[in-house]
């Protein structure tokens, strides 16, 4: 079989035109890919509100009206520069907790570092030993 | 040796900085040249070159550097020195570091006391 009828819009097209789903039967999805994506779409809007939500509420278990309320708490700066634009939900990668909204910058050193308490305090050491050769 | 020819303008590198707004060799001379001149003046080696514009330090100072950390990270002491970390102040060249340790330091611009309010933020978050 060469081609699928997609109940949704009514009209038969080819297996190309199918996304691969490999929890069916036919190993392809029941809706055509014009219309799973419209599908898809238009529930994502009615159950989280918006793409940003969606993907915050699968990472964090937040959502963008919960991740404004923590701005405000911090006094829409950075969490721990204090000066930064806040705009990147920290987390502890190893218990996956949120810790705050970070700017960028700090968000992404706090990656390199690894979290590594012991790491950031041998920098520290390091920068200060350069500065006072 | 140049090749002396006469050729049309689309022979000829775009250079802002001549009164032409071209080179003054045709491609393939001015190719040459530079390979010439990069053989002479840093044994052929663009890394030599490219160390000596940024740092102002050759490729055997690099690697002298290197060694005389045993190959680690100046920093984390834990992954290979490639980089070489330097003051964007004063531009003095600090040690050689991981690409890591170069980056995170770069994120936090360099500045001490802010990697301790990054200590003092990780470790509140991981006490309570």
């Amino acid at each position: 079989m060469t081609t699928r009828r997609c109940p949704r819009c009514g009209e038969t097209k080819s297996l190309e035109d199918f996304a691969r789903n490999r929890s069916t039967k036919s190993g392809y999805g029941g809706y055509c890919k014009p219309c799973h994506n419209q599908v898809v779409r238009t529930n994502r809007l009615k159950h989280h509100g918006s793409t940003r939500s969606f993907h915050l509420g699968r990472r964090y278990q937040l959502d963008a009206s919960q991740v404004a309320w923590m701005i405000l708490q911090q006094g829409g700066v950075c969490a721990l520069c204090g000066s930064g634009k806040p705009e990147h939900v920290d987390h502890e990668h190893r218990t996956k907790r949120v810790r705050g909204i970070l700017c960028f910058n700090c968000n992404r050193g706090l990656g390199k570092f690894g979290d590594d308490v012991e790491l950031m305090s041998r920098a520290v050491d390091y920068l200060e030993s350069v500065v006072s050769r | 040796m140049k090749c002396k020819e006469v050729k049309p303008s689309t022979e000829f590198c775009r250079n802002k900085s001549t009164g032409t707004g071209f080179h003054f060799y045709c491609k393939p001379c001015h190719r040459r040249q530079r390979k010439e001149s990069l053989e002479r003046r840093h044994g052929g080696s663009s890394r030599h070159y490219h160390l000596m514009q940024k740092y102002g330090i050759g490729a055997d100072e690099v690697d002298e550097l290197i060694r005389q950390q045993g190959g680690l990270c100046a920093v984390c002491r834990k992954r290979d020195a490639k980089q070489v970390d330097h003051d964007h102040k004063t531009g003095v060249v600090r040690g050689i570091v991981c690409l890591l340790c170069n980056a995170a330091m770069g994120a936090f611009h360099d500045d001490p006391d802010l990697i301790r309010k990054a200590i003092t933020y990780v470790e509140n978050h991981h006490d309570n």
